[in-house]
């Protein structure tokens, strides 16, 4: 997903180079706090835990997942060490952008 | 997909509300350090220079996953979040004109060798800021190698300071502040209170035009419109 964020936004510069960008965008980003970082803008857009995420993931078995998922759904899937399958919907995850979770004892974050 | 350990430990992420790069920024429940989503290192904090490590994952949809592996689990979806089908980012996706948040419209612009910077030099690294942007802010917050900083201009005398944002243990994050002291004054966002800039330390400060610091700080990082 941010591999095709990136691409897309790298292929939009490019077709934009003889063009200016949208001028709402800009004014709305000279409104916003920020602080660099590595001489880049790190805007703050929302407070902490704005956007909640996921600590204690629950679930539920792939049947049971039918009923929620639709089949043409974007997910993100691992699998871990021993073999278990997770898989996240995407849809779901811009509502998060984290779920801190566990997997055959791995650790993981999955972010969107 | 990252992993969450931070030398040995297992650290809770939650959303910062900041972008980077266009991209959302974690922090660790623990420390606060903040991490960028893009290759998972620690950009600001305690844990500045460590870096997550990353964990394979793909991305397909549910129908070729379930196909690939029919034992899966799947992340619980509540029932009011069962309604939403599709992206809610669809038209950033499908527009070409909407660069949200993303910085690389200001490389298409760019600064102009007549046009006056204020220039910091920290550990080697350097860092610039038009006087345009500067004027316009009041203040910008940066960090240069590790060092969090600040220039400060004066919106009586233009005077223009740049300073250590640390004070004691805390880096405080400053905006401008108008009170009815004519003192300089500003206000650190994080906790509310009012400083003035004699309280940090200053750094050495140059104004210059764009080419001269440039040349003489080559690979100078710079901000502007």
């Amino acid at each position: 997903m941010r591999g095709a964020r990136v691409l897309l936004a790298l292929s939009v510069a490019l077709v934009l180079t003889a063009c200016s960008a949208s001028s709402k965008e800009e004014a709305r980003k000279r409104e916003l706090p920020f602080e660099l970082i590595e001489g880049e803008p790190m805007y703050t857009v929302l407070l902490p835990d704005g956007i909640p995420s996921i600590d204690e993931p629950t679930f539920v078995g792939a049947a049971e997942a039918d009923a929620f998922l639709a089949p043409e759904e974007p997910v993100m899937g691992v699998v871990g060490p021993d073999g278990t399958a997770k898989a996240y919907s995407c849809w779901q995850l811009e509502g998060h952008e984290i779920v801190n979770d566990e997997l055959d004892g791995v650790a993981i974050a999955c972010t969107w | 997909m990252y992993s969450r350990e931070v030398e040995g430990d297992v650290r809770t992420f939650g959303v910062s509300g900041k972008l980077w790069h266009g991209v959302m920024v974690m922090f660790d429940r623990a420390t606060g350090t903040l991490w960028t989503q893009l290759d998972g290192r620690a950009i600001q904090g305690e844990e500045l220079g460590a870096r997550l490590a990353h964990y394979p994952s793909t991305f397909t949809t549910w129908e070729k996953w379930k196909r690939e592996h029919p034992d899966t689990l799947a992340l619980a979806k509540p029932e009011d979040e069962r309604e939403r089908t599709g992206s809610r980012y669809a038209d950033y996706f499908e527009d070409p004109d909407r660069l949200w948040m993303d910085h690389l419209a200001d490389d298409l612009g760019g600064i102009r060798p007549k046009d006056v910077v204020y220039g910091v030099l920290v550990d080697g690294e350097a860092l610039a800021v038009s006087e345009a942007v500067l004027s316009r802010r009041g203040v910008v917050n940066a960090v240069v190698a590790g060092t969090p900083v600040a220039f400060l201009r004066s919106e009586t005398s233009d005077a223009v300071v740049a300073v250590d944002r640390r004070l004691g243990e805390r880096v405080l994050v400053l905006e401008p502040f108008k009170g009815e002291d004519p003192h300089v004054r500003f206000r650190d966002t994080g906790s509310g209170e009012v400083h003035g800039p004699d309280e940090l330390k200053t750094l050495r400060v140059d104004r210059a035009y764009w080419y001269a610091w440039s040349r003489s700080h080559r690979g100078s990082r710079v901000l502007a419109d």
